[in-house]
């Protein structure tokens, strides 16, 4: 049966895995707990699930994981940089305002944005 | 399908299980014997593609309904969390079926927690609510670690003889206007906020 400790499992296996495909699945799962959990926000929580997605299948997470996986991150211009912090930081969002639904802030662990810096 | 033959069927798909994992042990002690050549040219490449190839044969048998790309997400998935906590990993399992169910799979969710056919007849009689089709089966939590296990190890050796000796792909973003998303991603969470 679903669950918020099971919930609040899944968002902590979010923020420490570092596959961004093993992450968006995590997030996925998460928003399908907490649509079990929280009927009310059903619709909204589908919608998100629907960006999500989109976001999963849209990116070329191979193209990221070749400059953060392999210290090339540096050679990433602004542009492109700017738009993979940006659909990362939206799904740290995302995560968070599941912990905020599970009854809590969220916790001491890293967001995933704070993996990837260009200095 | 009669219950006995259901057993057998099951029966026959955890030993096949059971020899791709020997195979992938196998493979991987001659990995680490250095015996095959992991270097990145493409013979040592040819010798883990090969391998890999198996291992999603196996995936078939895992997840039928999924499509490739998503049965490849969901063992990495596996994969992930295993070797972030076992134990975590165990807790999870449910919800992994329950999120497979909620997905849209029209079978009741299931899985073997049998490793012997008697076990696996036994069950099947006892609980003949489960319309158990064969080909659906969801295997033992030990089953797919063992399986994680060895394909993390050839995945990762994959990727990065792949990566190591390929260019930056060009394409970074498919058809996506990555700002846009990111935008509704944020006013999603904002809204999930104040409910």
């Amino acid at each position: 049966m679903p669950s918020l400790e099971r919930l609040r499992n899944l968002l902590r296996e979010y923020a420490s895995s570092e596959s961004p495909r093993v992450k968006i699945m995590l997030l996925r799962l998460a928003i399908a707990e907490a649509m079990s959990l929280f009927p009310e926000a059903r619709e909204l929580l589908s919608e998100a699930d629907e960006k999500v997605r989109q976001a999963s299948t849209s990116v070329n997470w191979e193209a990221f994981l070749s400059y953060a996986g392999f210290g090339r991150w540096e050679a990433l211009n602004d542009k492109d940089y700017f738009k993979f912090a940006g659909l990362i930081g939206a799904l740290d969002s995302l995560a968070a305002a599941l912990w905020h639904l599970a009854g809590k802030e969220r916790e001491e662990v890293p967001l995933w944005l704070d993996s990837y810096h260009k200095t | 399908m009669e219950q006995v033959e259901k057993a057998q069927a099951v029966w026959e798909i955890q030993r096949q299980i059971a020899e791709k994992i020997l195979d992938v042990n196998r493979t991987l002690s001659l990995l680490e014997a250095g015996l095959v050549k992991v270097a990145p040219n493409d013979e040592g490449l040819q010798v883990l593609e090969d391998f890999l190839t198996k291992i999603l044969e196996l995936e078939v048998i895992f997840y039928p309904e999924l499509s490739s790309d998503e049965r490849y997400r969901e063992v990495l998935m596996a994969v992930e969390l295993y070797r972030r906590d076992k134990e975590a990993y165990l807790a999870n399992y449910p919800a992994l079926i329950y999120a497979r169910y909620l997905r849209g799979s029209t079978r009741t969710p299931y899985t073997v927690f049998h490793t012997s056919r008697e076990e696996i007849e036994q069950f099947l009689t006892d609980h003949p609510e489960y319309d158990l089709d064969a080909t659906r089966i969801y295997p033992h939590p030990d089953v797919l670690i063992a399986f994680a296990r060895a394909l993390v190890e050839i995945g990762l050796r994959l990727d990065i003889l792949r990566l190591a000796r390929r260019p930056v792909p060009v394409n970074k973003f498919r058809e996506v206007d990555a700002h846009a998303l990111a935008g509704e991603i944020e006013e999603l969470a904002q809204r999930i906020r104040e409910l």
